[in-house]
Parts: structure tokens; C-alpha cells; sequence
């Protein structure tokens, strides 16, 4: 630690470090001035970071005392634990960059997208370098934490020998602090499905489940796609079936949602009927395993 | 008569914070000429250094960003300011503990192109009042310079070429 702020107080170490940036920055600063109170730590703190890390030969010295400030008030303020706990917060906010969220494939991974080539190399790639990504609404419902924290990011692999058979790859996660836990995800080829409108991740998904979507009851509702919404759950009978889907065939549900108190919590839910998204997928040559 | 916009070079993250900790109010200092070295030696704008033209403060950021300079001054300054005004931030009420940490953490641990800058674009006309001439002895040289502490995200376009 720097002399000058040794034996003080954390709060007065933090002001008189910003009171030195302050002091340095080339414009005026748009809040008041703490230089006055302080400015004989200042001067002193900025004598002492230029004794000890300014030589003759320092390219850039004021670049050198602004990272030593800037390494104070680090120091000071974002310690290990604050720093997990930033991570955290920042994370299921969905602010986090992609490259720091960690990706958990879920079990029913292996089941699905898996199954129809698509790899975690996939996945990494789409997370951690997408074209556009979509982070929805955490907080919709009260206490629903990562229940509802629903994140959408899109890659698009050319194709330039058989351009019809340039894809987009949508992955759709679940987000629990600085974890992207990736629930599913699907190769939506434009040859297919029209996405001349779908401007963002969940346009592209809303026009794939238009495509390939069947109808489900959640409760007594009927619906194609639902996001983000309270369904009431009608009693009727001994049992009450929150989810149902008439469709026989094969079929693959997203469903995520909690029931609370005759209600039901969607934050998002769809049902794909997999023979026909199979049947799209064969053309492009991709083999189901 | 004064000119129709203004212009002004800030860094992603900056603008990434004053939308989101500071109610998409943000505190910019600006210029009436994109490239005061394009104008006539003689124009008032003409005055206006490389270290306050937006158009070389954007080169040079977008240069460093490129080059992965993480010693560059004008983004370690730039780095200091905003931990510095997330202490003052915090300290006056206006952002919460969690709110300073989470800035200190874009700060110190956000990927480099946090630091790629931005252009605004700023029609003069709705924010006339509002723009501060700055005094001389503030200016990096002689051509004038302005300051709009409480610029509303609505009122700026933004371009990053």
C-alpha cells in the first residue's frame, strides 16, 4: 500500500485516490471537487506514486499513475469476494460479457439438440462469440430468480459451397448468476422458415415455432408459444394437468415454469413436433442419431 | 450562426454505465466540428488540438482497441475516472455498494473492446441552453469546447463505424 493512504480509513483512502484522478483528468469533472479537503494527501500520494514508479525512461508516465490509482481503488474496493459476488449479480442480470458466463450443458441435452449434430463446440461458439444474443426479462416474477432468466443467442454458419443449406444456430439457456445453463438449441434454416421480419433471437424463435410448433394446454389455456405469463389453473375434476399436448407423434418441449397457489408461472414454453423439424433437417443432410 | 450538431468521442463503457447506473443521463464534453484539422486554418473551430478533436480521440481509442494497448493513456485515464466517480457515485446515495462494485467490475474485469469508442452525433438545437461553453483555460487550445452534463439518451445518435 502507498504510504500516503497508510493508517487511514478505507472511506478517506477511497476519496483522496479520486480526488487524485480528479485532479488529473484534463477536463472538469461533472461532480464537485474533493481536492480541497484532501488536496495535501493528493499532492502528497502523487509525489510518491511518481518517485517510485516514474523513471526517466517511462514511456507514458501519466498512463502509469492513472493505472496505479485505478489499482488502489481495486485494491480497496473489489476484493475476491465482491468480485464473485459482482460476477454473480451481474450474471443473472444478464450484463455479464459473454465470454466470462461458464456453460453447462443440461442432461436433456444428449436427447435433443445432441442428437441432431449439434455439438458443444457448437454451443461455445455461439455463446461466447454470437452474432446477436438476447437476454429476457430475470425478473418478471417475483423470487423466480433463475426460474425465469431465459438468454437466446444466435450464430449463422454459411454455407458457401450449398448456400441453401446455410443455417442459423439458435441456443436457448437458462441463466443462474454466471452459469448459462443451455437447455436447447436448433439449426433454423431460412430455406425453411421465414425470418424476413425477425429482427432479434426471439423474433427467430417465435417464426421456428411457427414453423414447426404444436398446440399445448397449460391448464385450460391453449396456446402455440407462451412467455412470460401467470396462467390460472382451473380445478376441475381430482387432478388438474398443467401441461398437455394433444399432438401425437414425437415431440420436444420446452418448458419452463413454476406453479404457485393456483397459478402458473410461465417464463417460457413451446412444443416442436420432431418429425417434421426432422423431416426439414434430413434435406439438409443432417442424420439424426 | 451556430452550427446544427455537435459532436462528441466517449468510450463504450462509459456510455454503457451512464445509461445504466445514471438513468441514461450522460455528462459529455463535445465540440462543434468532427475534424477541426479538416476546416480552414483561419475557422473558428480550427483551434481544436488532436487530444480534444473527436475525430483523432476516436482514431486513437479505436487504434489502441485494435492493437490491445492496455497501457494506452487516454483509456487507463479513462479507467480511473469511472472507478473514481463510482466512489463519488456511491457516496452521495445516487448508486448503491452493489452498484460501485458492479462498476469496478466492468471496469477491471470487463473484455478490452469495453474501451472501443463511440461517436454522438448531437442535434445543438434542443440542448442549446444546456451546452457550457468551456473556459480557455480549460481548453486544450484555442477552438471551442462545450460540456452538457445531463445529455438524455434521446437526444444524441450514436455511431460506431
Amino acid at each position: 500500500m502507498l504510504k500516503t493512504l497508510a493508517d487511514r480509513p478505507e472511506a478517506e483512502q477511497a476519496r483522496i485516490l479520486s480526488a487524485a484522478v480528479d485532479h488529473l483528468l484534463p477536463r472538469p469533472s461533472p461532480e464537485p471537487e474533493l481536492a480541497g479537503e484532501y488536496s495535501t494527501a493528493v499532492d502528497a500520494l502523487l509525489k510518491e506514486i511518481t518517485s517510485q514508479r516514474i523513471k526517466p525512461t517511462t514511456k507514458d508516465p501519466k498512463a502509469v499513475v492513472f493505472q496505479v490509482l485505478n489499482g488502489e481503488l481495486r485494491r480497496l474496493l473489489l476484493d475476491d469476494n465482491q468480485t464473485r459476488a459482482a460476477k454473480a449479480r451481474l450474471g443473472q442480470r444478464g450484463d455479464l460479457p459473454a465470454p466470462q458466463y461458464r456453460i453447462e450443458l443440461d442432461p436433456n441435452f444428449r436427447l435433443g439438440p445432441r442428437r441432431r449434430g449439434i455439438t458443444r463446440t457448437h454451443v461455445e461458439n455461439a455463446l461466447y462469440s454470437p452474432d446477436d444474443v438476447q437476454h429476457l426479462l430475470g425478473d418478471r416474477f417475483a423470487d423466480s430468480g433463475s426460474l425465469s432468466a431465459v438468454s437466446l443467442y444466435i450464430k449463422r454458419h454459411a454455407n458457401k459451397m450449398r448456400p441453401q443449406d446455410s443455417y442459423i444456430l439458435l441456443v436457448q439457456t437458462r441463466r443462474v448468476q454466471d452459469v448459462q445453463h443451455v437447455s436447447t438449441a436448433w439449426s433454423i434454416y431460412p430455406t425453411e422458415v421465414e425470418l424476413t421480419d425477425a429482427k432479434t433471437p426471439l423474433d427467430m424463435l417465435k417464426a421456428f415455432v411457427r414453423k414447426y410448433g404444436v398446440d399445448f394446454y397449460i391448464g385450460e389455456r391453449k396456446a402455440d408459444f407462451v412467455l412470460y405469463e401467470a396462467i390460472p389453473l382451473v380445478q376441475s375434476g381430482a387432478q388438474t394437468r398443467v401441461f398437455h399436448v394433444e399432438h401425437k407423434g414425437p415431440l420436444e418441449t420446452t418448458q419452463l415454469f413454476r406453479q404457485t397457489a393456483g397459478v402458473v408461472e410461465v417464463a417460457v414454453v413451446y412444443a416442436i413436433d420432431m418429425a417434421r423439424y426432422w423431416s426439414d433437417l434430413a434435406q439438409h443432410g443432417v442424420k439424426i442419431s | 450562426m451556430a452550427a446544427g450538431l455537435v459532436y462528441s468521442t466517449n468510450v463504450f463503457l462509459k456510455h454503457h454505465i451512464q445509461r445504466t447506473y445514471r438513468g441514461d443521463v450522460h455528462h459529455v464534453w463535445c465540440s462543434e466540428e468532427f475534424d477541426s484539422a479538416a476546416l480552414a486554418r483561419y475557422a473558428s473551430g480550427a483551434g481544436v488540438p488532436p487530444s480534444s478533436n473527436p475525430v483523432d480521440i476516436y482514431r486513437r481509442l479505436k487504434d489502441a482497441v485494435k492493437r490491445g494497448d492496455t497501457h494506452d493513456e487516454k483509456i487507463e485515464a479513462q479507467k480511473a475516472s469511472l472507478a473514481s466517480l463510482a466512489v463519488k457515485w456511491a457516496e452521495a446515495g445516487e448508486i448503491s455498494e452493489s452498484d460501485r462494485v458492479d462498476i469496478l467490475y466492468k471496469v477491471n474485469k470487463g473484455p478490452f473492446d469495453y474501451w472501443r469508442p463511440l461517436i454522438y452525433v448531437i442535434p445543438r438545437q434542443p440542448i442549446e441552453a444546456r451546452l457550457e461553453r468551456v473556459s480557455a483555460d480549460q481548453c486544450a487550445g484555442l477552438g471551442p469546447e462545450f460540456i452538457v452534463r445531463d445529455l438524455r439518451g434521446n437526444e444524441f445518435d450514436i455511431i460506431e463505424p
